[in-house]
Order: C-alpha cells, then sequence, then structure tokens
C-alpha cells in the first residue's frame, strides 16, 4: 500500500474504457477551470496600454509588471491600508475563526452523534435551517448585540459572528463523519474502559481527519471571502480585511483599469494558493486507510 | 484543547489592544464617494488644515461605495453608533433619516457668515425639510452628457453652441454613423437607477407646460395623472432611442460606473449618458488639456427642437450633522469650513466644482488649468429651467424605473407604464 | 452510538450552542419578528410601527417577488444537482484514474472558490459582454447577461464554476473514509468498472452526497453576491433571487428602503428550508423502519 494515497487506482488499472473517460473529462473541466483564471493572470501581467489586445485571448502582447505597482499604489492611496496589512488582517480574522469553530464543533458534533438528548433533531434542522439565512438580513440584530457588548470595530466581533454562522456547518460535516465511523471501533473502545472524552480524542478525531481537514478548508473559505460583516462590524481602515478592500476597488467610482484590477486578485490569491497547496500535502500525508483495516 | 484555549485568550487580547486606541476628540466622518479622485484629495487637505487649526481635535474620514453604503449607515444610525457627520443619499432617504431624529437643522445652526457662502444653497428645497436645512452640500455639478469633440467631427457633424444639446433625432442620426464606424452613439448604464430617471426628469421637464411649478412632483404624488404629453412624450422618446441602438443592446446589463463610463473611457462610444462635472477630475488627461479640449458637455437629448434649455443642476454630496452626536459643535465647525472660500479653493484646485460659489470669484475659479472644470462653472452659471432630481417617492420612482426598463426590454407598452403609475402614485381619475 | 448522557456531554454541546444562539439564532428570531413592522432602518427604535401581515401581503402581490422565487428554485436545483453531480463525476474519476497530479488537480478545481465573488463576478462580466471573449468564441453578437431568460441561468454556471471545488473536496473526504473491502471483493469477482462504480462506490457514497447536497441548498438559498455582482438582479429584475431581492428592498441606493419587506422575504427563505428539513426527518424516518 503506498504512502501517499491521494488515488485508488488499483482496483481500476486494467481498465483502458475507465483510464480514457477520465482524462477526457477531467481535461475538459480543468479548461474550462482555468480559462478564466489564466485569463485574469494574462490580464494581470499586461502593461497598461496593451490591456485589450492579446492573441488567442490569452498570450499577452507586451509583458509588464505595472499592474502590480499601480494595484499596491491605489490600495495605499485610495483605501488607506496596505496589501500587506490588510492580509495579517484576513489572517487574524480567518485563523482565529476558524480554531475558534473547529474546536467547539468537534465538541457539538461528538454530542449529535453519540448521545441522545430531547429535542435533538429539532435543534439539528433549526441549526441547517439557520444557516440559509443571508447574511444581510442579521445585519441590524447583529449589529446591536455587538454593539451592546461592547466589541464593535474588533476582531472579535467578526469571529463571533461568523462562529454563529459556521458552527452548524462544522457540525453538519463533523456529524456525518462521526456517524460514518464503524460502530465496532468505538464499542471496543468503551470496553477496554475509554472515559467518552477519551472515545472522543483517543480513536474518532485520528479517523476523523479528513473531515477535519475538509472543514477546515471550507471554514476558511467562508471567513476569508466574507465582506458584509467584515465591512459592517470592522470600520476602521487599520483592520479592513482583504474582501472588503477588494470589494472597494472593484466597484468604486473610479475608473480602474481592469489590468490593475486583476493584478489586484492576483496579489490575494498567490499567497492563499500556496498555503493551500502545502496544507494539503501535511493531511494528506497524515491520512491511514490501513486503520479502518482489521 | 487548552493550547487551544489559550491562543483564543490571547488573539482576543491582542484585538483589544489594536482596537482601543484613547484619542482626543474625535469627529468621524463618512460619504458614499469612494473613488472620486478629487473629493478624497479635497477631504484629506480639510483634515490636516482642520487639525493644525483646532489642535486636540482628529478627524476620521472614510469612504465607502454607493452600493454599499447603507449596509453601513443603517446599523450604524439605528443603534446610536453613528458617525457625527455622514453623506445622505438625497430624496427618500432624507425623509428616513430625518424622522429618525438623526439630523440637525443647520439653518437654526448657521450664522450669517456661512450663509454668505452658500447664498441660495443655503436653501435647497431637496435638502430642506420645513425651511429648515438639513444637510450642508458640498459639491454643485450639472447632470449631463459628455461628447469627444474629435469623433463628432469625425462623423460630420457640427457641435450645439454651448449649453444646447442635441435632440432625439439628432442622436439616433449621430449614432447611425457612428455604429456604421463600428462606434456607439451613447454610453449608458441603467442598471443604475438614477441613470434612468434623470433623463427622464430632464425630458419631462422641457415639456412642463407650467414650469416652474413642479408637475412631476404632484405626478409622483399622485395628484395628477401621468396620461399626459409631457410623461409620454419622455417615454416614447427613450423607446425610440433604444430600439434604433443608440446605445447597445448590453447596456441593459451595464452599470455606469464601472462598465458604461469604462467603455467611454476606451472611446468605444461617442458620448456618456447621464453623467456628471464631478467627475472632471476623473476626466481622461489627455483629452483634457489646454491645448486639447476634446470633450464637451451638453444637456440631455432634447425631444424636439423647439423645447427651452432644460439642465439638471444639483449638489452631490450633502453632509448632515448627526444630531445625537457627542461632538456636535465640532462637527459643525468642520461642516462650516467645507463650505468656506479657503475649501472652495481647494475643492476647485482638485477638480471639484464647489457649491458655496457666493463668496467666489467665478471668473479666477474658471480660469483654472483643467478645460472640463471651467467649462462646469459656466455651465452653472447658464440660464435655463433646472430640473429636480431628488424626489421623496420611493415606491413610485421605483414603478417608474422598472417601467421603462419593461419598455426597453419589450415586455411593456408606454402605456402599460402609464396606467401602472397612475395606480402605483394613486392617482384617481 | 448512543453513549450515557451525563455532565460532561452538556459541557461538550454548551459553547457551540451558546454561540449559535446568541449569535445566529437571536438576531434571526428578531428578524423574524421584524417581518412584521414597518421600518427603513434608520430609526432608533425599530418597533414602532406594526403592520401584521402587510408586508407579506406585498410580497403575494409583486409579480418579482415570484419571478425571485422561481429563480432562487432554479438556482438551488443547478447548485443541489447539477454542481453536485458534476463533483461526484469529477471526484471519482481523479480519485480512481491513477492521475500522477490528482493534488494539483484537485487544487486548479478548487481555486475558484478561493477567490471573492467579486472578483469572480467582475471576470465573468467581461466574459460575458457583447464584445467579450465568449462571443467572440461562439461567434455571436448576443447580449448574454441583459436577457430576460437565459441570465439566470449564466448565474448558475458562474456559480457552479466557482463551487465545484467545494464539493469536490467534501467527496474526496469521503473517497479517502471509503471502506475498500467491497471494492477488493468486487474485483476478486471480476466486476467491470462501471458495475464497481454505479454499484458500489456511489452508493457508499450516499451520505457524503447527502451532506453535499445540504450544503449546496443552503448556499442556493443564501447566494447574494454573485447576483449582485453579475446582473445586480437585473436585467429590470428578471434575474433576482430572494437574496438579492431583499437586499433591493432593505439596502439598495434608491431602492424602496423597507426593510420590514426584505425581513419577510428572508421569512420565506427560512421557511422554505425548513420545509425542506422537516421533509428530510420524515424521509430518514420512514427510511430507517
Amino acid at each position: 500500500m503506498s504512502s501517499n494515497q491521494t488515488s485508488y487506482g488499483a482496483t481500476f488499472k486494467h481498465s483502458p474504457g475507465f483510464y480514457i473517460l477520465s482524462r477526457l473529462v477531467v481535461l475538459f473541466f480543468m479548461i474550462i477551470i482555468i480559462f478564466p483564471i489564466l485569463y485574469t493572470f494574462s490580464m494581470s501581467i499586461r502593461s497598461p496600454e496593451t490591456v485589450y489586445s492579446a492573441k488567442f485571448f490569452l498570450i499577452p502582447e507586451e509583458f509588464s509588471f505595472q499592474n502590480y505597482i499601480d494595484a499596491f499604489e491605489y490600495g495605499e492611496k485610495r483605501l488607506k491600508v496596505s496589501f500587506p496589512r490588510m492580509f495579517v488582517n484576513s489572517i487574524i480574522v480567518t485563523s482565529s475563526s476558524v480554531i475558534l469553530i473547529i474546536t467547539l464543533s468537534i465538541f457539538a458534533a461528538f454530542g449529535f452523534s453519540h448521545y441522545k438528548f430531547p429535542l435533538k433533531e429539532s435543534v439539528y434542522n433549526i441549526m441547517i435551517a439557520s444557516v440559509a439565512m443571508p447574511a444581510q438580513v442579521l445585519l441590524i440584530p447583529m449589529f446591536y448585540i455587538l454593539l451592546y457588548m461592547g466589541i464593535l470595530n474588533t476582531y472579535q466581533a467578526v469571529i463571533l459572528a461568523y462562529a454563529g454562522f459556521l458552527i452548524p456547518i462544522g457540525i453538519l460535516i463533523l456529524r456525518m463523519f462521526f456517524e460514518q465511523i464503524p460502530k465496532e471501533l468505538s464499542e471496543a473502545a468503551i470496553v477496554e474502559g475509554a472515559s467518552d472524552f477519551q472515545l472522543l480524542t483517543r480513536v474518532l478525531l485520528p479517523l476523523a481527519k479528513p473531515a477535519i481537514a475538509t472543514c477546515i478548508i471550507l471554514l476558511f473559505l467562508d471567513t476569508w471571502n466574507e465582506f458584509v460583516y467584515a465591512m459592517v462590524f470592522m470600520q476602521d481602515s487599520s483592520i479592513h480585511t482583504i474582501p472588503v478592500a477588494l470589494a472597494k476597488i472593484g466597484t468604486s467610482r473610479y475608473q480602474i483599469s481592469i489590468g490593475t484590477y486583476s493584478a489586484a486578485i492576483m496579489i490575494t490569491v498567490i499567497p492563499v494558493l500556496t498555503i493551500f497547496a502545502i496544507f494539503q500535502r501535511w493531511f494528506i500525508a497524515g491520512i491511514t486507510m490501513g486503520a479502518l483495516k482489521h | 484543547m487548552f493550547k487551544n484555549i489559550t491562543k483564543i485568550i490571547s488573539i482576543i487580547l491582542l484585538s483589544f489592544s489594536i482596537s482601543t486606541a484613547l484619542k482626543a476628540e474625535t469627529i468621524k466622518v463618512i460619504d458614499w464617494q469612494g473613488g472620486v479622485v478629487g473629493i478624497t484629495d479635497s477631504y484629506a487637505e480639510f483634515i490636516k488644515n482642520f487639525e493644525a487649526a483646532n489642535p486636540g481635535v482628529t478627524v476620521e474620514y472614510t469612504q465607502y461605495t454607493v452600493a454599499t453604503y447603507n449596509e453601513y449607515l443603517k446599523p450604524a444610525l439605528s443603534s446610536g453608533a453613528g458617525p457625527d457627520i455622514f453623506a445622505v443619499y438625497p430624496g427618500p432617504d432624507v425623509d428616513d433619516i430625518n424622522n429618525a431624529g438623526h439630523l440637525v437643522n443647520l439653518t437654526e445652526a448657521m450664522d450669517s457668515e456661512w450663509q454668505s457662502w452658500l447664498g441660495e444653497s443655503a436653501s435647497i428645497p431637496a435638502l430642506s425639510r420645513n425651511g429648515g436645512l438639513l444637510m450642508a452640500p458640498q459639491d454643485a455639478f450639472t447632470e449631463e452628457l459628455w461628447v469627444y469633440k474629435d469623433m463628432i467631427a469625425d462623423l460630420g457633424f457640427e457641435l450645439p453652441a454651448f449649453g444646447d444639446s442635441y435632440t432625439v433625432d439628432e442622436w439616433i442620426e449621430i449614432s447611425a454613423a457612428a455604429n456604421a464606424k463600428g462606434l456607439d452613439g451613447l454610453m449608458f448604464g441603467p442598471v443604475e437607477s438614477w441613470c434612468v430617471w434623470d433623463g427622464f426628469y430632464n425630458m419631462a421637464n422641457q415639456l412642463n407646460p407650467e414650469y416652474p411649478v413642479d408637475l412631476t412632483n404632484k405626478a409622483l404624488n399622485g395628484e395628477i395623472s401621468w396620461d399626459r404629453d409631457m410623461f409620454r412624450l419622455p417615454l416614447e422618446a427613450y423607446k425610440k432611442m433604444h430600439e434604433a441602438g443608440v446605445w447597445r443592446e448590453d447596456s441593459l446589463g451595464m452599470d455606469y460606473q464601472v462598465q458604461a463610463w469604462g467603455k467611454w473611457l476606451d472611446r468605444e462610444g461617442v458620448g456618456i449618458y447621464c453623467n456628471g462635472d464631478w467627475f472632471t477630475a476623473s476626466a481622461p488627461a489627455e483629452h483634457n488639456t489646454k491645448d486639447n479640449a476634446n470633450i464637451f458637455m451638453m444637456s440631455y437629448p432634447k425631444i424636439n427642437g423647439d423645447v427651452p434649455m432644460t439642465y439638471n443642476k444639483a449638489t452631490g454630496t450633502n453632509l448632515g450633522v448627526n444630531a445625537n452626536s457627542d461632538n456636535k459643535d465640532m462637527a459643525l465647525k468642520f461642516v462650516r469650513y467645507t463650505n468656506s472660500p479657503e475649501a472652495s479653493t481647494i475643492f476647485a484646485k482638485n477638480g471639484v466644482i464647489p457649491v458655496a460659489l457666493a463668496a467666489m470669484d467665478l471668473d479666477i475659479l474658471a480660469a483654472s488649468d483643467n478645460p472640463l472644470f471651467n467649462d462646469g462653472i459656466k455651465m452653472l452659471a447658464t440660464e435655463g429651467r433646472n430640473t429636480e432630481i431628488y424626489y421623496p417617492q420611493a415606491e413610485a420612482q421605483k414603478a417608474l424605473y422598472d417601467g421603462i426598463m419593461e419598455i426597453f426590454l419589450g415586455v411593456a407598452s408606454v402605456d402599460d407604464v402609464i396606467n401602472k403609475m397612475n395606480k402605483v402614485t394613486g392617482f384617481d381619475g | 452510538m448512543n453513549l450515557k448522557f451525563n455532565y460532561r456531554t452538556l459541557l461538550y454541546l454548551f459553547p457551540a450552542l451558546l454561540i449559535f444562539i446568541v449569535f445566529n439564532v437571536l438576531p434571526g428570531m428578531t428578524s423574524l419578528v421584524l417581518s412584521f413592522f414597518e421600518f427603513s432602518g434608520f430609526e432608533t427604535n425599530l418597533f414602532q410601527k406594526f403592520v401584521g401581515w402587510k408586508n407579506f401581503i406585498k410580497i403575494s402581490n409583486d409579480k418579482y417577488f415570484w419571478i425571485a422565487l422561481k429563480n432562487t428554485f432554479l438556482f438551488v436545483f443547478g447548485a443541489v444537482f447539477i454542481q453536485t453531480g458534476i463533483a461526484l463525476l469529477l471526484a471519482i474519476f481523479i480519485f480512481f484514474g491513477n492521475f500522477k497530479y490528482s493534488t494539483l488537480i484537485r487544487s486548479i478545481i478548487f481555486f475558484p472558490c478561493v477567490l471573492a465573488p467579486v472578483s469572480v463576478g467582475l471576470v465573468w462580466k467581461k466574459i460575458f459582454e457583447q464584445d467579450g471573449v465568449l462571443n467572440t468564441i461562439i461567434g455571436l453578437d448576443f447580449s448574454w447577461l441583459s436577457s430576460v431568460s437565459l441570465a439566470i441561468w449564466l448565474i448558475i454556471t458562474v456559480n457552479t464554476w466557482q463551487w465545484i471545488g467545494y464539493t469536490l473536496v467534501i467527496y474526496y473526504a469521503g473517497l479517502q473514509s471509503l471502506n475498500t473491502e467491497l471494492l477488493e471483493a468486487a474485483d476478486i469477482d471480476g466486476a467491470n468498472w462501471r458495475a464497481k462504480i454505479f454499484s458500489i462506490v456511489i452508493p457508499l457514497l450516499w451520505p457524503t452526497t447527502i451532506l453535499n447536497m445540504i450544503l449546496n441548498l443552503i448556499g442556493g438559498f443564501r447566494a447574494f453576491d454573485i447576483v449582485y455582482v453579475l446582473t445586480r438582479g437585473g436585467p429590470a429584475h428578471y434575474s433576482e433571487v430572494l437574496a438579492s431581492y431583499l437586499y433591493y428592498y432593505s439596502f439598495a441606493a434608491g431602492g424602496p428602503s423597507k426593510m420590514g419587506v426584505g425581513a419577510s422575504i428572508a421569512f420565506v427563505i427560512f421557511a422554505c428550508i425548513f420545509s425542506i428539513a422537516i421533509i428530510r426527518v420524515i424521509a430518514m424516518k420512514r427510511i430507517n423502519k
């Protein structure tokens, strides 16, 4: 069994039909996904004068990094926030939120999956339904609550607001995965004298690593790109996160060349992608499917 | 688990220290002009001067974009944690905010010097209620069309005299010629509703038989019927221009400030519809120099050759002072400063036409390096009908916008819209 | 697996539920109650003007509300079935297809999720313009985003484009946790790949599929940013979804500024999902019998 278990091709090795079909399908979708991204990237590396002329839409006539310089300057001058500062803010907000939400969700999902208590499914259903409320609806009541708690215009305000929203999702995903783990394992642990806490930490958590990794990635997404709460609850431009700044750039009344805008997008995205790529490898290395076999 | 908790606590403590900084008296100012260069730069200078003249006072100025402004303002005002000075969208919002008791009556707070700076602008009807001015206007502009002079010449047409504009039929001719050369006639961004309203109001005002009585206001209130030439002809004119391709079909999905304006800057069309000379500082530099004053401003299309000159002159940013502010006096002082001759000069330097012109020497102002700015001053001083564009009737205007868009989409007829307007405004017989 | 409920269980559940109640249920219930009032949002006391069912009657008479409702269901349909379906397909092909760079492929497909909706919207807006990339490739001169009938489908396409990676990642986690005994048994029996996929993998993935459908359902109802940036609900409200129409009533510049109506639209959204959740519970009970 290979240690880098990212795929399970073993049973499909001898199916040429599958091989061809999978390549075709994946290639097709990759092209559709990549094209707009490459388009944006290619826009960002064009010289401002030739932003609209390119071969096959993608290959720039003239290469230049002027757009990136413009984007940095634009952020500094018009938004009073530097890109590095925005990154720091986004990282603080996102990592605090993710840590908080994952921790609380793990425990709560354990409670939902392994215990019985009255109104369990009703509470669960309300949780699912509540996530569907668009952010703007809760804006004014949430503002009042945060004001009353005295934490407006701070990082905590959005961290807690995100937690309110995303804990249901965390519970949803983790509960599903906890319940998929074979009961024999839990029963074996109990027989061996484990407390419920030990059951959770020693048996369930290691097995749920793919689910937790997934959760972290999804929570990261939902907090990193959120901008309504970030804009309204943290007006101080020194704690602005990236989406707020990007939204301001993208919808302001000052014509910003699409080249500059594309550069701004790329600036915010490339570091994220790097982190994500590293993260992925790290989690996959820790997964052992062998634990399930006995 | 404990490691996580300490992490969380330390992050919380860290963010506490970042966000609580004891400041001296701080005035918070916000507006929705995010991205308008002239205003951003002007305010930066205002704040510098004001803070120097008033030690111990800090002014925090934040700009939002038009789209997201109310998302911040509503919770802030509603919860009592609002800024000291805030811009208000003129129109329906004025009544809502005023009725909630958030605005200081500036007429009462004004001293005679301040009033002298503003002159007539101290009592603009759209910004006042019950005889009291509720918001201090900052910048004035004429809402109009801008065209590239060289393109017009290229297509073989002559520009009208300054202050005059093309008729609807002339625009159709010009657009046909432009289309033949692969250009658009007008760049139009009707996704932003005011682009549609303001042109309509101008055309209706051209035909207003009882000017200066505001019949449009009466119609929006349901006091008179919408079934009259004054409203029918503009609707038909819009329909005619759309069907003749004066603007591209894609316009229906285009917004003004990013797409329409952007494409005009890229010279894809001859004219930009529903622009205002608040943009003189953002006009393309190569076409706006003393040697190459290549942009011409004109008012909305005339329904026919016989109508009087009709303009949309209005104010852009209008600042209200929060009646519940702790720093009301200092806030008033700042707003007063923005109307002073010193501030007006700074506005002008940055290409923004100040509203407080009563105490300024217009000849000096109109001799700046920015040809469009000079023209803007001239346009404001040109005699003609003036059109109200900031009506307070939200529902009726919503119905008007939806109706005109449906005419464009071919889903409704002019009669349908007229009937709907009568219904929505509650006009009965 | 049912353990004995004790004080520690409360401890496990309590922090999450507390935050959920304070920062989700509380504002949510306030909003639902507010749908029976009329207010602009600027008032210091939002509960001044009680108007009973007036807001609900108003939206039921508003043709654009019904358009928004229809569009929302189309959008949710697209998210739940099309997005989930394509992601399932891709996940299976990548997982079992022995790709050398499967991690890279997944990262690339996931990449759009990382982009801010504003960015995605602006990029696709450019592509859909009358003189944009799409028309040039296909050779048409069609005005895509001003089309009354097509605009919403374009929005659905862009939304699927962006979020397919999200669903894919979850499916992949499900595949990685898969019990491979059945597959190995099928190998021994000499089954072909079609049988293996349709009879074993897909049924085994059923819980993950349900999870994805729920997540996409929720996301579909909530979707606002992408609609707003692409069309603002236009042309003339023909591509509105409930979330964007709600925004129009509550916050839009030049809009009606009647937040009570916005809250009533939110009520409708909540009611839709809640009903679906109840249907799910009833269905599960029937299946378990």
